[in-house]
Formats: C-alpha cells, sequence, structure tokens
C-alpha cells in the first residue's frame, strides 16, 4: 500500500520508528526509487525496505501494514479532523474510506464521512 | 504510422518517449491468446479473438511483461463497458498468456462514469484521470502529464519485484497513487500565482515560505514592473503583482533597473530606496503575508519589508510603535 497522506506512524520491522524525512533525503538520491518527482510531488518505492505503517485499533493496538511507497505530494487538499473509533485523525479531504453499506461496501472521500456511519473494518464515524 | 485520432498519437508518443523500443499501435487488432489449447476456449469461429485498437508497450523482456493501453477519445464520459470489455481482453490475455504477463490502464480525457472504478479496481486497470468520488475535470493537458507520470513511475516500479502489482486491485492502485494528488495541484494552479524557479513549477503560499524562511537578505533591487529580493545561498524572489516566482537562478533579478517608490513607518512617508536597504539587509526573513497587492516579509521578528510592484515599505514591529518609528 502507498502511505496514505493522514498517516503518521511507520515503524521498521523490528519496531523501531522510521524518521521520515532523513529517509526520503536519503532515498531520494537513488534515482532508481524514485518513481516521480515533480511539480505535483515525490513518490518513493519502498517496499524493499520492510517499512510498516501503523494503525490504532479499537482495542489500543496498532495494525500494521507494509509500505510500497512513500509520497509527498507538493499540494494538499484541505485538512479535516474526524474520530473514527476511538481514533481522532487528521485526514486530507480526499482520503478514501470505505464504508458499510447494507450488504455491501462503498468508497467515500473523508469530506462525506458522516456521523453513524460504519467503515468495512467495523469502526463507527463519530464525527 | 497512421494514428486514429490526437489523442493516440500524443499517447503514443509519450509512450515511445518512456519505453522506447517495444511500443506499438495497432488499429483493429486481432488480439488472440496466445495459446488456444483447452476445450473451454474451444469455438465455431476458433480462438477467442477481438478487435481492439491498442497501444502495447513491453515492459520488460524476461519475465515479458506487457502494459495494454486503451486510448479512448469519447464525446462523453467512460462507462462502465468500456472498463468491463478492456478487464476482459487483459484477463483472457493473462490467462491463456504463456507465462506472458499483461497489465491494462485505460486513458480517457473526459473521465469516467462514477462506477467504473469498481470495476477497474476487480480487474485491475490503471484509469487516467482517477476517479476521486467529486467531480473533477481534468485538461487533456493534464491527462496526458498524469500518463507520462505513470508510465515513467511503472517503468522504475517493474524492475523490482511485481507480483503483487498483477494482483488486483494492486496496480489499479498503484496508478491511482501517482495521479490523485493532481487534485490539489489542479486547485493551486487555478490561482496560478506562485512558481518555483528554475523549472517553473507551480508552487504555492506554504512552499515559497518553507523555502525562504530563515534567509538573509542581502540586496534589494527594482526592475520594471517588479521587485526583487535577492537572498543567502543564491535564492532571489520576485514579486510582480499578479505573481511570485522564487528559486535559485540569476534570471529572476534581471531587468530595466528603475527608481523604486520607498515608503517608511505605518503612516508610509516617503524615504530613500538606501535608507530600506540600510535597514532590510543583513536581516533574516522569519514571517510572511501575502497581502495581494503587496507581498511582506518579517525580518528578525522586528521590522516588516513589503514588497510592491513598484517598490518598497519598511516599518519597526516593535512596540510601542511610536518610540520604534524609523
Amino acid at each position: 500500500m502507498p502511505v496514505p497522506s493522514e498517516q503518521i506512524i511507520l515503524t521498521y520491522r523490528d519496531g523501531t520508528p522510521v524518521d521520515v524525512d532523513s529517509l526520503v533525503e536519503a532515498l531520494r538520491e537513488d534515482p532508481k526509487r524514485v518513481l516521480a518527482d515533480d511539480e505535483v510531488g515525490l513518490v518513493l518505492y519502498v517496499g524493499d525496505l520492510d517499512i510498516y505503517s501503523l494503525k490504532p485499533t479499537e482495542s489500543g493496538e496498532f495494525l500494521a501494514q507494509q509500505l510500497t511507497q512513500i509520497s509527498h505530494p507538493r499540494f494538499h487538499t484541505p485538512i479535516l479532523r474526524k474520530q473514527i473509533g476511538s481514533t481522532v485523525l487528521s485526514v486530507t479531504a480526499d482520503a478514501v474510506f470505505v464504508i458499510r453499506e447494507g450488504k455491501a461496501l462503498r468508497k467515500i472521500r473523508a469530506e462525506k464521512l458522516e456521523p453513524g456511519m460504519v467503515l468495512a473494518t467495523g469502526e463507527k464515524v463519530y464525527t | 504510422m497512421n494514428f486514429k485520432n490526437a489523442l493516440e498519437e500524443r499517447s503514443y508518443e509519450i509512450a515511445k518517449r518512456v519505453f522506447g523500443q517495444g511500443v506499438e499501435v495497432e488499429h483493429n487488432k486481432r488480439l488472440q491468446i496466445e495459446s488456444a489449447l483447452y476445450p473451454e476456449v474451444a469455438a465455431f469461429s476458433g480462438p477467442p479473438t477481438k478487435e481492439i485498437d491498442v497501444i502495447t508497450s513491453e515492459l520488460l523482456d524476461k519475465p515479458k511483461v506487457v502494459l495494454l493501453i486503451s486510448c479512448k477519445q469519447l464525446s462523453g464520459k467512460a462507462d462502465p463497458g468500456h472498463i468491463q470489455e478492456w478487464g476482459a481482453v487483459v484477463q483472457t490475455m493473462n490467462k491463456y498468456g504463456e507465462g506472458t504477463q499483461y497489465i491494462g490502464l485505460v486513458l480517457c480525457p473526459s473521465g469516467f462514469t462514477i462506477g467504473c472504478d469498481g470495476w477497474a479496481s476487480s480487474h485491475n486497470l490503471g484509469l487516467l484521470p482517477p476517479l476521486k468520488g467529486r467531480h473533477l475535470v481534468f485538461s487533456e493537458e493534464t491527462v496526458l502529464h498524469m500518463f507520462e507520470r505513470v508510465l515513467r513511475a511503472l517503468s522504475k516500479r517493474i524492475t523490482y519485484p511485481f507480483p503483487d502489482l498483477m494482483t488486483p486491485p494492486t496496480f489499479y492502485e498503484f496508478v491511482y497513487s501517482l495521479v490523485s494528488d493532481y487534485e490539489g495541484h489542479e486547485e493551486a494552479a487555478r490561482e496560478g500565482r506562485y512558481y518555483i524557479a528554475p523549472k517553473g513549477w507551480l508552487s504555492s503560499f506554504g512552499e515559497m515560505y518553507s523555502s525562504i524562511t530563515g534567509y538573509v537578505v542581502e540586496d534589494l533591487i527594482a526592475v520594471r514592473g517588479a521587485t526583487v529580493m535577492k537572498l543567502s545561498d543564491g535564492l532571489t524572489f520576485r514579486f510582480d503583482g499578479n505573481r511570485v516566482d522564487y528559486g535559485q537562478t540569476e534570471e529572476l533579478g534581471k531587468g530595466d533597473p528603475v527608481e523604486p517608490f520607498c515608503r517608511k513607518n505605518i503612516e508610509l512617508e516617503e524615504c530613500t530606496f538606501d535608507f530600506v536597504k540600510s535597514i532590510a539587509i543583513g536581516k533574516s526573513i522569519t514571517s510572511a503575508g501575502d497581502f495581494g497587492r503587496y507581498i511582506e516579509f518579517g525580518l528578525d521578528q522586528r521590522f516588516n519589508l513589503g514588497l510592491h510592484i513598484d517598490g518598497f515599505h519598511i516599518f519597526s514591529t516593535e512596540n510601542p510603535i511610536e518610540n520604534h518609528k524609523l
């Protein structure tokens, strides 16, 4: 998965936190890893570096997902604050969430999330 | 080479520029599966074939990986039928590909109807422009820029292990991740005020400020139609009223020198250019504000320096104001 714009907790496999800024500066020197570096932003391939993004869950534990890319867009869409489950997140308005709707799943932009909606993961949207 | 339309020609040129050899455009190509020795593909008309217009790009030789690009120049948006069709082509080619792996991309500058993304992600097809759950219109120029960005990224990504890319919806998401940020870029482009030199890339107030904060003012220049601030480490800032340019290039300081109008204090009393320079030069940028008609910078948290289209102003920000008049 590419790093979502709202995700800020990154670790290596052994749990050591990743200093994203230092990592980005080091990796952008390797042209093979630089998938894009232009007026839209920077995208780096990190799929072979065993880097994980951590997402807090309702139980207080973290769900780790391996990262394939780190993206640094130069232009952000507006930032929203959302409480989903027990977590309060800062997300860009264009971040995509997947919600349950009856027996189906539907994608929705963060700016269209409403209190009471339930994500595919079972977490409820509060604000 | 014949092209059906300008979009196809430009797409082909971009693919050729990125991948070099191995890019072909074919019309009414009879696409046939590589191995037809399976009972389920036996038919009265022979093995399954389909006539398509396609740009093929060979990404890798061993193992052979081929990108199948569908260019759609439509008067309206592409609908799920277009996606299903391309998904079926790519799926069938993969199933009987005899080791050749195919990935698919659909390029349609007029966009896609809502509902296309579900089909695209399940078929693992990239969509250009992206569907973002909001009514967004991208120009054909922007969509082709996206196309080139995706191809260049793919040419590098494919040199790393890529089995995951072949599994839905990873390739769909890979393409989306490379083009979703155009939304913010396009919004900034509508404002079109800040540019970073020497590349002329679009920039923003935030990026401009973070790029020049802490730098020391080394000189002020007035040229016809603009004012210029030279900063340490070769950084230059230029303001011409409608446009702000900054970056490490001497070009921004060029122009016909003129005598600027200079003002001091809150009352904007007349003063000389040398007076403004005597205070500003040697001080660091500590804040910034864009007031439309002028840009104002805080210097050492003690002074504010304003750049206008035809001159400068400067005043002290220390309190009490009456005791710190310049």
